[in-house]
């Protein structure tokens, strides 16, 4: 376990999804990357029940449950800007036995499934974001292993990210501004994929309100 | 064995070259010793691997190793502690853990149940207790513990609040916490020699009171339990003493809330496996007259 940085890479004009995801990849292995087997990160929100908001004026939070293949036997449960617990994978029972509190979203599933890279020190993982049965982005995680301190090794992050993905290097995270010289733990890592996805959500959202405006301007 | 089959097949085909009638195949079938086979005709040897397929017949066996791995990565603070920052380069291989295959990632243990026989021991007699479970149950080094149990309840419009435990070990650093899930008790059933709830058990990292707390939990009660765990096979068997805490979230302020310890005689086996409830009852028997462990009803208690 080292620093880990998750970014978004935009859909490169006038290719697909997969076609982007095709051309990191072959940057990668021309890099000399191996390949080691696939990834999967998968999001599932929980919204509280009607009943609990009722009784304890509770503004209706959502919850986040994930799961890491890197950490089989983990489950990670988050809420935005507030704690983030690690459990183990019976985590997932407990949720079936609280759907009066807490009821699941199924229609907001969403995951990142790809290939795994491993070039010298840092790990990649390029994946294809999907809610549903349509992709609707690309994630790409790297990881610097020999380090756990997220400030001491950022620069060499960024650096070994612009050689492949060039201007879409992202910006220093915002989980990395708390941590300060603590320890990096994989919690963090799940804080910015749930970061990514909600902004992933937030994007398909906006474009879905475009699209209607446009046909009622059109109408 | 094999030199004499080689030398008769020789001969055999010698004579097939001279005289190519269907005799051979009878001096064959003769001469032959039972069981053996017939030589396979030989091949051309094998031409050298291109580099290509060398690289891929690597890769193959490479990947073949790695799904053999166990794989059993357990996210901190489950996790063995960070490496040091000096790490030499290159050890990052070797710390890492074998690529993951695609699989299911949701999971745990559908429907765990506990069986359980309570009792309790005056404080007077609990060595004679103690000395007598050490003697009966799996030589082990005699194991205590110091936990703290919070209690918390998320109410709903629901008549009966959901309860879930929080426990925290007090002795022991760097242990995960244990969230707790127990069901409605079944008690009614006469065959059956033990009380029978769901439960579910879940290791955590240690804001798991922030968790609940943000969750929309609050904490009803809490108390210390102290005392001493023994082991018989799956059975495990808890004698220890309930402490009140004086002063809320002060864990060192304590007092004994009574004179006498409880006994608990647990098994956590998936859903109808009843027969354990026999071998807890004949363990029961065998603690006799020392503590009389029964099913208890709590609804009884309150």
């Amino acid at each position: 376990m080292g620093v880990t940085c998750v970014a978004q890479v935009p859909v490169a004009e006038g290719k697909s999804v997969q076609q982007t995801v095709e051309i990191l990849t072959r940057k990668l292995e021309l890099l000399g990357a191996e390949k080691q087997g696939t990834f999967c990160v998968d999001c599932e929100t929980y919204h509280t029940a009607a009943s609990t908001i009722s009784s304890q004026g509770q503004t209706g939070k959502l919850m986040y449950v994930m799961h890491n293949s890197e950490y089989p036997l983990s489950c990670f449960a988050l809420f935005e800007n507030g704690p983030c617990l690690i459990a183990d994978a019976n985590f997932d029972i407990l949720m079936v036995k609280l759907k009066g509190f807490f009821q699941n979203a199924k229609a907001n599933k969403i995951e990142s499934r790809g290939t795994r890279y491993q070039y010298c020190d840092f790990l990649v993982k390029v994946g294809t974001v999907t809610m549903g049965p349509s992709a609707r982005g690309i994630s790409v995680e790297v990881e610097y292993c020999p380090c756990v301190i997220a400030n001491d090794c950022w620069n060499l992050l960024m650096e070994f990210m612009q050689s492949f993905m060039g201007n879409h290097t992202p910006g220093i995270p915002s989980v990395f501004g708390t941590k300060h010289d603590s320890i990096y733990s994989p919690a963090d890592t799940m804080v910015q994929y749930m970061e990514l996805f909600n902004k992933i959500r937030k994007q398909q959202q906006e474009s879905l309100q475009k699209a209607a405006l446009e046909a009622a301007q059109g109408l | 064995m094999e030199g004499w089959t080689i030398l008769l097949l020789l001969l055999v085909v010698t004579a097939s070259n001279v005289d190519n009638s269907d005799l051979d195949g009878k001096v064959v079938a003769k001469m032959m010793p039972e069981g053996a086979r017939p030589a396979r005709p030989r091949r051309e040897p094998r031409p050298p691997p291109s580099p290509p397929q060398r690289a891929w017949r690597q890769r193959h066996r490479q990947a073949a190793r790695w799904r053999c791995r166990p794989r059993r990565v357990r996210a901190a603070p489950f996790a063995a502690p960070p490496p040091a920052l000096s790490a030499p380069a290159g050890s990052a291989r070797t710390m890492e853990a074998p690529p993951v295959t695609m699989m299911p990632v949701t999971g745990g243990t559908i429907n765990m149940m506990e069986y359980l026989l309570q009792g309790s021991v005056l404080d007077q007699s609990l060595e004679s207790l103690l000395h007598r479970l050490r003697g009966l149950c799996d030589n082990m080094e005699p194991e205590t513990f110091l936990d703290h149990e919070m209690v918390f309840l998320l109410k709903g419009q629901q008549a009966s609040p959901f309860v879930l435990r929080a426990r925290r070990s007090m002795d022991k650093s760097g242990m995960p916490w244990h969230l707790r899930y127990l069901g409605q008790p079944e008690i009614g059933d006469k065959n059956r020699h033990a009380l029978v709830r769901n439960c579910v058990d879940i290791a955590t990292s240690d804001n798991l009171t922030d968790f609940l707390v943000e969750m929309g939990f609050r904490m009803d009660h809490e108390f210390v339990a102290k005392g001493h765990v023994f082991r018989k096979g799956i059975m495990k068997i808890m004698v220890y003493k309930i402490f009140r805490i004086l002063m809320p979230g002060n864990t060192e302020s304590i007092e004994p809330l009574s004179l006498s310890y409880l006994v608990e005689l647990n098994v956590v086996a998936p859903a109808g496996q009843d027969v354990v409830s026999d071998d807890m009852r004949n363990f029961a028997e065998q603690l006799k007259p020392l503590v009389h462990l029964e099913k208890i009803d709590p609804k009884r208690l309150m």
